[in-house]
């Protein structure tokens, strides 16, 4: 066991209760010391420890003997009151007595060395501490629980069976083997058609692990800013009644119920302008509005043939209630910013475009699943076809290579830097 | 008597281990139980085969010796794969056995510094865990500087037919027994191996009239670089039966009587060429079974029916034997067995195959786990030459996996071992289309020449015919075909091309060959084998370019070396069980650690991350050193 890590895995600042985590190799004597406590594995303890002078601070701790815990290490996590003196003080002490300080992730990070789980499972927690939405939950913890893992296995298994009966094409020849081209192209059909089911899989996966992103869009001088500014609770944008005062995006973070989403606020669009700086706002916006999972498109009474003409998840808003009405017929939903009015209506709406045809995703994935997928992908779609005795050995080497760039999903060994990366995406005490 | 380098075994490890000691210009002296063995194929009479050919040529390449031999002694020779591409091509020479010897002994006899001597091995002189001396028959010993141990299958080799078992190393040969023990003593992990044989059949009594003929390949390839066709003795055809319902019927009425499956063999043997009962066995639903008769000898007697070896009792081998088409009054002359031998675990060695344990004994061949005639000769170059080199007190000569067949075998013994017997295949090679047999003297005899395994005669060859592709490829390359070569390209069938291409790129095109080009250019066609390696490097550059880049990536991403005498306990995340197995292989680079088996991700991952940063860390301590020192 290696020197034992100490971190706070709660967030900073003041709250009922604080985590300090310990794991590592002096984490049993840590908590002899401090608590005059037995290190029994799976249970939790109240005991008093002295800070300072005429302070006992009361924890609840829980211990976890390795190889049976998070790390693979022995564990001990500390439950005390959530104030940073006391986290600070309490860290000082396992410090003293032979921690130090964890580096970001370094727990998980130690539970992948220690072989508790793998590449893509310890991916998966970091994408579980980042979810934003209870889809996005559901779909890493089915990662972090292999689930994605599986699914990996599953391609390689398949691409495998083609790979036997290439490699002894060649290597048994001399033998009645009769390997069948056939049924290796057959083989090799369905091996695509799973792969082709797996990357979208994947892009489902990435797509909802990634920040839900709603665009507030329109001609000036409708309300924009007024509309994202009830949403997000905040005074983020400067509303004003002159045309065009917000000139860069400026995005806050929203949350209905259970999901979060970054809403911006764009420029109008104010197609007669000759003012350059604006002209460079609304570029902006329109790029925004490319990239966005839902675009509140606001009007008012006096821009009603106002439309951004694109398709896609697009929620009309008609704002100003309070002075006009919607004409007959009018789609989406009514609001006023000024007198707050409906905006429940709105926010109801806004989660339901969000987060429908979500909830399937089977796991969570990311970027870097995908970019390995797609490589695997180039080496299938460039795999002479029919796989023929004359081009056996050329198909071979691309199987191979798929083969390849589908196991660094799991196992790290082409690319040696991300490692870093990964595990410096964590926050400290994870 | 004195040497510098004694060679234990006669076989194809241990001639070629002396042959290749004598070649580097050190006194040698090999041991064997009888001189007229020296050479002997003990298991089918063929030499080359997928993977396999593709040692041998390498063989060749570094002027050993089992290649030419193969090609005096070759009565019937076809090329593998031979619809496939190229690089996987392979040759495949049914041999004589008699021939096959002879011309091996006489190979040695003419070898200047190499001396054969008769007798049994019986001790070895072992002092602070370094070898000196050994001792031949009761008490005659012979010092030495190097010794390399080739038993093959003698060490402790039991042969097995039905429910009789005997001491042997093969039918009518002694096993080494005093030697393995002393082995064992020294404490090197040792396993048994099981291998096993066909029984030999009488030509006369085959019904040849009714069976499948195989001719050899027209045009004749040859096994070795320098060889031609003339060479070859007086060629005749191989035939083809199966085994049928009765067959099978047979064995398994009798399954019970096998040493396999009655437990009496521990050995494993290779999955890739199982017994007869096996193969019924593990494939059930298989209703035949083919057997590729190979001749013995343009005057032998004797036919090999390769595909029943076997170890099951004589009454039942008459019987199945008989139940074959073409074999229904077969006369067997000697009864097939298996071989069960001692073996020890290759990963005790260094790559130039010095056992870890004893310094200066080196061993090669079956003693390593391998199986075939092939691998057990490669081991032998390799080990031969380095107990020279070492001698000689000169850099050691270990061919990487990147650039041959002998490095994947080396390398995949000292990090995988074994645990069936290993034989080559092409799929062992990440760089498949690289490692040919038609580039085997440009991928090896330079390098040898310079550690002294190659002759200047052959040295002289092989630079001619680099010579030659050198400048026919810049011939080649300024020769172009532009868009107004009307009268080219439409010889050629192909459209009009957009800008000059030039004939090298062209002979890219899969539709394009050599001869076809040079037809429509009207130029002169260079000599096959200079046309084959233009041709197919150009027809695989794209490949081969990202294969080399692959390589390249790869040196650089994990070929991160890692110290000798490195110690692992110091590694964060890596368990006990896995620090084990590092230490015990000692693998030189995280590229080889990756391979050992029961190696997990998360540990290389852990080896990587130390070794990254220990590595910035002395490049820091450095910059700072000579910031200083400036």
């Amino acid at each position: 066991m290696d020197q034992a890590i100490v971190a706070c895995s709660t967030p900073p600042g003041r709250g009922a209760i604080s985590v300090v985590r310990i794991s590592g190799r002096e984490a049993k004597s840590i908590i002899d010391n401090l608590f005059s406590l037995e290190f029994d594995h799976g249970t939790s303890k109240v005991a008093e420890t002295n800070l300072s002078e005429g302070f006992n601070e009361k924890c609840l701790i829980s211990c976890f003997e390795g190889p049976s815990s998070y790390t693979g290490e022995d564990v001990a996590e500390i439950s005390c009151h959530g104030n940073p003196l006391i986290v600070r003080a309490l860290i000082q002490k396992c410090i003293e007595l032979g921690a130090r300080n964890a580096n970001p992730g370094e727990f998980t990070q130690r539970a992948f060395l220690n072989n508790k789980i793998d590449l893509a499972q310890s991916e998966a927690v970091i994408d579980l501490i980042n979810a934003s939405s209870s889809a996005a939950i559901v779909a890493a913890s089915k990662s972090v629980s292999g689930n994605f893992g599986e699914n990996v296995d599953k391609i390689l298994e398949s691409l495998r069976k083609i790979r036997i009966l290439v490699e002894s094409s060649i290597d048994f020849s001399d033998q009645d083997t009769n390997i069948d081209f056939m049924q290796i192209n057959a083989l090799f059909k369905d091996f695509r058609r799973h792969l082709e089911d797996f990357d979208k899989k994947i892009e489902e996966g990435i797509r909802i692990m990634s920040e839900h992103r709603v665009v507030v869009a329109g001609p000036p001088n409708v309300g924009k800013s007024s509309i994202m500014n009830i949403l997000s609770g905040e005074e983020a944008s400067i509303v004003t009644e002159i045309k065009g005062t917000t000139r860069d995006p400026i995005y806050k973070k929203i949350q209905i119920k259970d999901l979060q989403a970054d809403i911006y606020d764009t420029a109008g669009i104010n197609e007669e302008t000759v003012d350059e700086i604006e002209k460079l706002g609304i570029d902006k916006s329109r790029s925004l509005i490319e990239g966005a999972d839902l675009i509140l498109e606001v009007v008012d009474a006096e821009n009603m043939d106002f439309s951004l003409k694109k398709d896609g998840n697009i929620l009309k808003v008609f704002n100003k209630s309070d002075i006009s009405s919607p004409p007959q017929g009018f789609e989406g939903i009514v609001v006023s910013a000024l007198e707050k009015k409906n905006i429940s209506a709105l926010e109801e709406k806004i989660y339901e475009l969000l987060s429908s045809g979500g909830s399937d995703a089977l796991f969570s994935a990311r970027e870097r699943h995908r970019n390995l997928v797609k490589k695997a992908f180039k080496e299938i779609d460039s795999c002479p076809g029919p796989i023929d005795v004359k081009n056996v050995d050329i198909a071979a080497e691309h199987l191979k290579l798929a083969d390849i760039f589908l196991g660094d999903i799991k196992s790290p060994m082409s690319a040696d830097d991300f490692l870093g990366e990964i595990f410096s995406s964590f926050c400290i005490g994870k | 008597m004195k040497a510098d380098i004694i060679v234990i075994g006669g076989g194809h490890a241990g001639c070629e281990a002396a042959a290749a000691a004598a070649r580097i210009g050190v006194k040698t002296i090999l041991i064997t139980h009888k001189f007229e063995t020296i050479g002997q194929m003990s298991c089918n009479p063929a030499i080359g085969g997928v993977g396999k050919s593709h040692l041998v040529k390498e063989i060749d390449a570094a002027d050993g010796i089992m290649a030419r031999c193969a090609d005096r002694a070759a009565i019937h020779l076809k090329v593998l794969n031979s619809s496939k591409g190229p690089a996987v091509r392979a040759t495949r020479a049914q041999a004589d056995r008699e021939l096959y010897k002879k011309s091996v002994q006489k190979e040695l006899k003419n070898l200047e510094n190499l001396e054969i001597v008769e007798g049994e091995v019986t001790d070895f002189g072992i002092q602070n865990n370094q070898i000196g001396s050994v001792t031949v028959g009761e008490s005659k010993i012979l010092k030495a500087q190097k010794v390399i141990l080739t038993t093959g299958t003698f060490l402790n080799g039991k042969l097995f037919t039905g429910m009789d078992n005997n001491e042997g190393g093969r039918v009518g040969d002694n096993s080494s027994k005093k030697l393995a023990e002393k082995l064992r003593n020294i404490d090197f992990s040792v396993g048994r191996l099981k291998t096993g044989t066909p029984p030999r059949i009488h030509k006369d009594s085959i019904n040849w009239e009714i069976l499948e003929e195989q001719k050899g390949d027209v045009p004749r390839p040859t096994i070795s670089f320098l060889s031609d066709q003339s060479i070859h003795p007086k060629q005749v055809p191989c035939f083809i039966t199966r085994t049928n319902e009765k067959t099978h019927e047979i064995i398994i009425g009798d399954l019970d009587r096998s040493p396999m499956f009655s437990g009496k063999i521990e050995g494993i043997g290779p999955r890739y060429c199982p017994s007869i009962e096996d193969k019924i066995f593990r494939f059930k639903d298989k209703k035949s079974h083919q057997i590729f008769i190979e001749p013995e000898g343009l005057n032998s007697d004797l036919i090999y029916p390769n595909g029943i070896s076997t170890s099951l009792p004589k009454d039942c081998q008459e019987k199945f034997v008989r139940s074959i088409e073409g074999f229904e009054s077969a006369k067997i002359t000697q009864y097939g067995y298996a071989v069960e031998y001692d073996f020890f675990d290759p990963r005790e060695l260094h790559e130039t195959l010095e056992t870890r344990k004893i310094k200066n004994l080196y061993f090669a061949g079956q003693i390593n786990g391998t199986t075939g005639y092939e691998e057990a000769a490669a081991q032998g170059l390799v080990a031969g030459a380095n107990a020279a080199l070492s001698f000689l007190g000169k850099d050691p000569w270990t061919p990487s996996r990147e650039e041959s067949y002998l490095g994947v075998l080396i390398d995949d013994l000292v990090t995988l071992g074994t645990k069936e017997p290993y034989r080559m295949f092409t799929s062992r090679s990440e760089h498949r289309l690289i490692l040919r047999e038609d580039n085997a003297d440009q991928r090896i005899t330079e390098k040898a020449y310079r550690v002294g395994l190659v002759s200047e005669s052959r040295y002289k060859i092989f630079s001619e015919k680099k010579n030659k592709i050198i400048k026919e490829k810049d011939k080649l390359a300024k020769l172009f075909l532009r868009p107004e070569d009307e009268k080219i390209y439409s010889s050629l069938k192909i459209k009009e091309p957009k800008s000059a291409t030039s004939f090298l790129d062209l002979l890219k095109r899969p539709d394009l060959d050599f001869q076809d080009l040079a037809k429509a250019f009207s130029i002169e066609t260079p000599d096959n084998d200079i046309v084959f390696d233009i041709e197919t490097n150009q027809r695989y550059s794209g490949y081969i370019k990202r294969q080399m880049d692959e390589i390249e990536k790869m040196k650089k991403n994990r070929n991160a070396h890692i110290p000798s005498n490195f110690d692992y306990s110091n590694v964060k995340g890596l368990s006990a069980e896995i620090t084990q197995k590092l230490s015990k292989v000692e693998p030189k680079t995280l590229a080889q650690a990756w391979r050992i088996p029961g190696i997990t991700p998360a540990a290389i991952s852990a080896l990587m991350v130390y070794l990254k940063r220990n590595e910035t860390e002395t490049a820091d301590k450095n910059a700072r050193g000579s910031t200083r020192e400036s």
